[in-house]
């Protein structure tokens, strides 16, 4: 079978969910490096595996089934405590990530021929599965020893045992639970036939009938419990009915091999059937159960899963793996104080049980309540359907036009207002114009928030880069995450992932120290790169604040001046920061040696051109010789819908982003002042350049006086911008200006309330232009 | 020769005016011996007779007869000329079937109609003879729809020119048409047919062939025209005579008196003097009546009733207004969906009269049929209920049959349920449509009369004593009649008596009073489901 | 959809009918008892019966498991009271797919037709 067989939506469906858990699988497996105890988190990893692999069966991709098996193998015996997970494990572990990541890109290709995973990672991941600390097979499961080909894929897709040990509530319509309590009796009733007729197995003389009669009882069994869908339950029965069908072709000890497994499946069902009177069902695992009981009764069980004719069913189950949930204890009390607990023996080997086990079995009993996916079965899961991005691309667009058109209600609101004497109209027309603006308002963020995504999306990858940057520099350096919950707008997070890359990078290469420098300055070998994102007020703000070197000023200093940003004398009356600032132009590197990591692709003057112009955000540096640097990147909630303070020159109006106005003055003569031509303004005590809106804009009006300054703050520095006629606040929809060249310090467009164009200052530009003027004259 | 000379003097020819015969004369004194052939054929050439108009074999007789007489005169005619054939116009030949429809009106016009009595006339044996004649169902007219066949035309003939005796040319006479075909109403195909345009009545006599849209009746409705059935505007000069029936689509103009007939229109119909209906005369209108006065008769307006002198003992139902500004009301019942406008309301010898203003009979009857059915679902309803619930409350659950009986009471009120909610549905429809139609006000400009009735929607006011005008009774807004005079609102059981009164809610029962407004209606402005319903209670 | 209502009561087919045509189904034979149903049902083929459980010469559940030994699929609806609904299990190992208790309302009724006609159809 090939991939063009498949439907193409059931593969992108696969790609998309697959990828996603994925990327999650990945961040995961770093931090459990970190916290290799954290049960919930490996177990977190294994259902992730366990659902790639089953889907990849499904869809017939033997080669991903492959690697993804060995590497749930693995993880399995990490979950059983057999193994720890060490470095060696996770590189193990994360090298076969990797070949699934190549597996997912030829999928998403179009290749139908998936690369196969090299046999030793896969030998070594299953030797993993199949060793324990003390060498002795815990769960005494010789089934999964290496290169055993048996068990691959042999409960894929069998969700279930995923969820094994947690506890769901049945539901049922009223009716059929009106008939639970019949129910229960009767599947008693079955078992118990069931069960003395399996002890008349041993007479070989009645054994045809007795197999019928089995046969029947399993077969009624089925029925019932279909009829109220209990489907684990089903399947046991099922498994049973099928057993019993092909009883009178088997030997004497293969009779016995299934009737030991089908009084276990029995005494599971007898369990699942008291937990139902109480419309509740423990989860457990029987897949094994469940695939040995048809070897057994196809009379194809391995002779290493014989068991003793005298064993009973509590062995059997535990040998089976079904035990450690088909314990489960009712959760009104405390598991792991419950004297009936005990861990059964493993019957094929005599050696005591593992010290590891009671100990995780004690673990998963107490996680059993807090353990998020239990509750998942009581609270309801968030309703969410997948939506194409065009059609809320489309929406935004439409919210777009709809605050254009709010704006200009409100525009004849006030012309109303201004022109009628009907007060009781212009009253309504008021109302009604600030009704309309909440309701758009309130339509705006709900529509942004359609395509809010968590910042997680981005920052899963980035455990896996710094431990990736770490292991070829020889550092050590740990990344702590923050915030990776806050939402911000989807193509903030698609505009978002290079810089941030990048920066991390920057900072693990150049910012930490190698361990020897660390630990001689008296600092933890360990290098801590702390990535916190949070809201605050309208923006986003990420910092990446590592606990490296610092930023040294002598050595950028130099080499600003040796590119020509600025002279000697400029550099010295430069604040740090502005200094540090100088990293952020174009050609500029301090390192000596350009490292393979962070010196390859995009310089940090492309991460500031990113964060500036396409997501209209800040990028500040701070910094403290020997203690780190702290980047600070600061974007709006969205870059579609801002407000804005509206500005005149002449006939000219422009927006001026609101969120980077600090105030605007009307200044007395006395507070305008120049240092050599440029002119300065003062404000309390501090002189701003000033800039002049018709100068810089080149408009002809020189007859219109700009008795107003608006100061605009950015990156910590304030500029005051000239303008003749300050309108008032309004909601601007950014509308780009493609392919118009850009003349001055305009980022886009935008339609005013009475329908005429107004250009948008582009901050960033009005700033450095101001600088620069600054410098050139100075 | 002398002798030639002397033979012409007993020859002498005459002609006819047009010249196109020549009759000889020979003289009883001729030379008979002279006489031949020739010397004749001589004779009339030198009179310029045309060789070709002579008759030799006429010629060679009269000279052998003047051979054989002689003493007396002979003559024959010896030359005949062509007698020009005149032309003749197109001639609209018309279909059996109205030839024999025309016959048939003609035979009867030159009967004697004196309008003996009709009872007299005719006895039911003798409408039973085949050869007794229905003067009412015959009709003088011949009405046709648009585009039946009417006839045939033959194509005009120019004629051909004759020839005189002497050779000269009698030219041939062109005849005026005798009739002129309006185009407007008739249709001439390029085969010859002729097809009327529009429907109407046809024309065809005089000098006019036409399918005139509008009928006009000069003098009365009567034996002379029998009944009118026509689908158009129809104007009568004279009146409607009694028992004489006029069904028209367009509107109706009488400028004399309506007698005990009926009278039938979509749209307006207009009678200039007035109706003394001698309680059978009828007048069914789609939109208004006017009249002059109305006087014992029925009349039904879809829309106002405008009479301008007075209304005695007749029953108007109006879907519009009943107006009759200055003029006065006696006797008799007005029902009207909109407000009714009167001069005098009653009079002076208290003939009882009933008012119904604010009612529409076509909605106003269905609804009252929808309030009986709806009491009798419910008082079945509450039955069931009851029975359910006596036998719920002694119910053994395990007896199948109490179950059963259960189920099928719980079905029962089930689709009774429904069914009220069908019910009250179409009882909301139809209120719709009365609050929508119907405004119930009456004004009176002089004066009121006791022994007159006002019924509103649930009420009844009546005066004990005279009182007068100008004012208004209407409803307020809590349904109470009021007495608005001048702008003064003050409650009309200040001045009358207001007694409460369900009579519209049970309109069109089978005892009910308003039979005279049962008449089917043409258009219902309710709905379908309630005769369905209504033929379910049945 | 041919629907087949098997029940001694008249009253009760004629309840079910009107929920069948209120559900769009108007091919619909009924039977009085499961004889009778056994004689129609090779001619009508029916999509799903309704069956009562107490009636005259032959009752429901042996109806069903007569009816089963044929036919695997059909769906069955068994109308019981609460009196059987002890040995509703019963019936359900005879192959009934659904059940309804009486009394029943249509709503009830119509959920139960519905439900089981998508579940056989899932």
């Amino acid at each position: 079978m090939s991939i063009s067989d498949f439907d193409p939506e059931i593969l992108q469906d696969f790609l998309t969910e697959s990828g996603e858990l994925l990327e999650q699988l990945e961040s995961d497996l770093v931090s459990i490096e970190a916290t290799p105890d954290d049960l919930d988190l490996v177990n977190q990893i294994f259902r992730a595996l366990h659902t790639i692999k089953g889907s990849a069966s499904f869809l017939a991709l033997t080669n991903l089934v492959e690697i993804a098996h060995a590497a749930e193998t693995a993880l399995n015996a990490a979950r059983t405590g057999a193994i720890s997970l060490g470095p060696p494990e996770m590189d193990l572990l994360l090298a076969a990530v990797d070949v699934l990541k190549v597996q997912f890109e030829q999928l998403g290709a179009g290749e139908v021929e998936l690369e196969k995973a090299d046999d030793r990672l896969v030998a070594d991941l299953t030797n993993l599965g199949g060793q324990s600390p003390d060498g002795a097979a815990p769960h005494a499961d010789p089934d999964a020893t290496p290169g055993t080909p048996t068990e691959i894929g042999s409960d894929a897709g069998d969700d279930p045992e995923a969820d094994a040990g947690c506890e769901r509530v049945i539901e049922l319509d009223p009716a059929k639970a009106d008939l639970v309590e019949h129910l229960v009796s009767d599947v008693q009733q079955s078992i118990s036939q069931m069960q003395m007729q399996l002890e008349r197995l041993n007479d070989s003389g009645t054994r045809s009938a007795t197999g019928t009669a089995l046969s029947e009882l399993a077969e009624d069994l089925v029925k019932t419990l279909d009829f109220f869908e209990i489907d684990e339950c089903v399947r046991i029965a099922s498994a049973l009915e099928r057993a019993f069908e092909g009883l009178d072709s088997l030997s004497e000890d293969q009779v016995v091999q299934v009737r030991h497994r089908a009084l276990a499946a029995c005494s599971v069902l007898g369990e699942q059937a008291n937990e139902l009177s109480d419309m509740r069902l423990t989860v457990r695992p029987t897949g094994t159960l469940i695939e040995r009981l048809g070897l057994a009764s196809n009379g194809d069980l391995p002779a290493q899963q014989f068991l003793a004719p005298d064993t009973d069913p509590r062995s059997v189950l535990a040998f089976d793996g079904v035990s450690a949930g088909a314990q489960g204890v009712p959760p009104a009390e405390s598991p792991a104080s419950d004297p009936d607990f005990n861990p059964p023996p493993a019957p094929a080997t005599d050696s005591p049980s593992p010290e590891p086990k009671p100990e995780l079995a004690r673990k998963q009993a107490a996680n059993a309540k807090p353990d998020p996916t239990a509750k998942r079965a009581q609270v309801p899961l968030e309703q969410t359907i997948r939506v194409e991005v065009g059609r809320l691309e489309s929406l935004m667009n439409l919210v777009g036009e709809l605050v254009l058109q709010k704006n200009r209600v409100g525009a004849l609101a006030d012309e109303v207002a201004t022109d009628s004497r009907n007060a009781d109209l212009i009253e309504q027309m008021e109302v009604t114009a600030s009704t309309l603006d909440r309701v758009t308002g309130d339509i705006q963020v709900a529509v942004m928030r359609t395509r809010m995504q968590p910042l997680d999306k981005l920052f899963g990858k980035y455990p896996r880069l710094i431990r990736d940057l770490a292991t070829k520099t020889g550092k050590q350096i740990q990344l702590v995450i923050e915030g990776g919950d806050t939402e911000v707008d989807k193509s903030v997070i698609e505009e978002l992932g290079d810089p941030l890359v990048h920066l991390l990078r920057n900072s693990a290469d150049h910012g930490i120290e190698m361990p020897g420098a660390r630990a001689d300055a008296g600092k933890d070998p360990k290098g801590t790169i702390r990535l916190v994102a949070g809201h605050e007020g309208s923006h986003v703000c990420l910092r990446i604040i590592d606990d490296g070197k610092g930023l040294n000023r002598e050595v950028i200093g130099r080499k600003a001046v040796q590119n020509g940003l600025c002279s000697e004398e400029q550099l010295a009356t430069l604040a740090d920061e502005e200094v540090f600032r100088f990293i952020l132009e174009a050609g500029f590197s301090t390192a000596d040696q350009v490292s393979d990591l962070s010196g390859r692709g995009v310089g940090m003057d492309v991460v500031r051109t990113n964060i500036e112009r396409n997501l209209k955000g800040s990028l500040t540096i701070e910094s403290e010789p020997g203690a780190g640097t702290t980047l600070t990147i600061t974007i709006p909630l969205t870059v579609a819908i801002m407000p804005a303070m509206m500005v005149a020159v002449g006939e000219d109006t422009f927006a001026i982003p609101l969120t980077n106005i600090t105030e605007i003055v009307r200044p007395t003569p006395d507070m305008f002042s120049s240092i050599g031509d440029s002119p300065m303004i003062h404000l309390r005590g501090q002189v701003h350049p000033l800039m002049s809106a018709r100068e810089i804009f080149d408009l002809a009006d020189e007859n219109d006086p700009e008795p107003f300054v608006v100061v605009i703050g950015f990156n910590q520095k304030l500029v005051g911008l000239r303008v003749s006629r300050v309108i008032g606040q309004q909601e601007i929809v950014i509308k780009p200006l493609d392919g118009v060249r850009r003349e001055g310090p305009i980022s886009g467009a935008t339609v005013r309330n009475d329908g005429g164009v107004s250009l948008i200052v582009d901050i960033a530009e009005l700033v450095r232009l101001s600088r620069s003027q600054h410098n050139t004259v100075a | 020769m002398p002798r030639e000379h002397d033979l012409d003097a007993h020859l002498q020819l005459r002609t006819d005016d047009d010249l196109v015969t020549g009759t000889l004369f020979i003289g009883p004194e001729a030379p008979s011996s002279e006489i031949t052939p020739h010397v004749l054929a001589v004779f009339l050439d030198s009179k310029g007779i045309a060789e070709r108009a002579l008759d030799r074999a006429a010629l060679k007789k009269l000279a052998a007869d003047a051979q054989a007489t002689s003493g007396v005169e002979v003559s024959a005619i010896v030359a005949r000329g062509r007698p020009p054939r005149h032309g003749q116009p197109r001639k609209l030949e018309w279909t059996a079937q109205i030839n024999e429809r025309i016959d048939e009106i003609e035979a009867r016009s030159s009967e004697d109609t004196d309008p003996h009595q009709p009872s007299s006339d005719a006895s039911p044996e003798e409408c039973a003879d085949q050869q007794a004649v229905d003067h009412y169902g015959h009709s003088a007219f011949i009405i046709v729809n648009g585009g039946d066949e009417l006839g045939t035309i033959s194509p005009p003939d120019p004629g051909e020119d004759g020839e005189d005796i002497f050779g000269g040319v009698i030219p041939a006479k062109q005849s005026p048409n005798p009739s002129y075909i309006d185009s407007e109403s008739i249709d001439l195909t390029e085969d010859n047919r002729v097809n009327a345009r529009n429907s109407g009545h046809l024309v065809y006599s005089g000098s006019l062939r036409s399918v005139a849209a509008t009928l006009e009746v000069p003098g009365d409705v009567g034996f002379a025209t029998g009944n009118i059935d026509f689908p158009g505007p129809v104007n009568v000069g004279g009146g409607v005579k009694d028992l004489f029936r006029i069904d028209a689509t367009g509107d109706v103009t009488v400028r004399r008196l309506v007698e005990a007939a009926s009278i039938s229109s979509d749209r307006d119909v207009i009678v200039e003097r007035g109706v003394a209906g001698r309680d059978t005369g009828q007048i069914r209108s789609g939109r208004d009546v006017r009249a002059g006065y109305v006087e014992s008769a029925t009349i039904n307006a879809g829309r106002d009733c405008i009479v301008q002198r007075e209304i005695t003992n007749c029953q108007i139902v109006a879907r519009g207004s009943i107006l009759i500004e200055s003029g006065a009301v006696r006797g008799g019942a007005m029902t009207a969906g909109k407000r009714i406008e009167v001069g005098v309301l009653g009079s002076a010898q208290e003939v009882p009269s009933e008012i119904l203003t604010g009612s529409i009979p076509e909605l106003d009857q269905p609804l009252a049929r929808i309030r009986v059915l709806r009491e009798r679902a419910d008082t079945k309803r509450s039955d069931l209920a009851f029975k359910l619930e006596s036998l719920r409350s002694a119910m053994d659950t395990s007896n199948p049959d109490a179950i059963e009986k259960t189920m099928a009471l719980d079905f029962d009120i089930s689709e009774i349920s429904t069914r009220i909610t069908r019910l009250d549905e179409a009882a909301e429809r139809i209120r719709v449509n009365l609050r929508k139609h119907a405004d119930a006000q009456l004004s009176v400009q002089k004066r009121i009369h006791p022994g007159v009735r006002i019924l509103f929607r649930n009420c009844a006011v009546r005066f004990e004593e005279e009182f007068d005008g100008p004012f208004t009774l209407k409803l307020d807004r809590e349904g109470e009649p009021v007495i608005d005079q001048h702008g003064n609102e003050r409650p009309a059981r200040e001045v009358a008596v207001v007694e409460p009164d369900d009579t519209l809610d049970y309109l069109g029962g089978p005892d009910s009073t308003h039979s005279v407004h049962s008449e089917q209606p043409r258009e219902s402005l309710g709905n379908g489901l309630v005769s369905d319903e209504g033929q379910q209670a049945a | 959809m041919r629907i087949m209502l098997i029940d001694d009561s008249k009253t009760m087919r004629n309840i079910q009918k009107s929920v069948l045509k209120q559900l769009g189904y108007t091919e619909i034979e009924e039977a009085c008892d499961g004889q009778d149903a056994l004689s129609k049902v090779a001619a009508f083929n029916p999509d799903l019966c309704l069956v009562d459980w107490n009636m005259p010469v032959m009752d429901g559940l042996t109806f069903v498991k007569t009816f089963r030994q044929k036919d695997k699929s059909t769906p069955l609806i068994m109308v019981t009271t609460e009196a059987e609904k002890s040995r509703v299990i019963e019936a359900i190992k005879a192959g009934v797919n659904n059940y309804v208790v009486k009394p029943f309302t249509p709503d009830l009724l119509s959920e139960r037709i519905t439900e089981t006609l998508a579940k056989v159809s899932a």
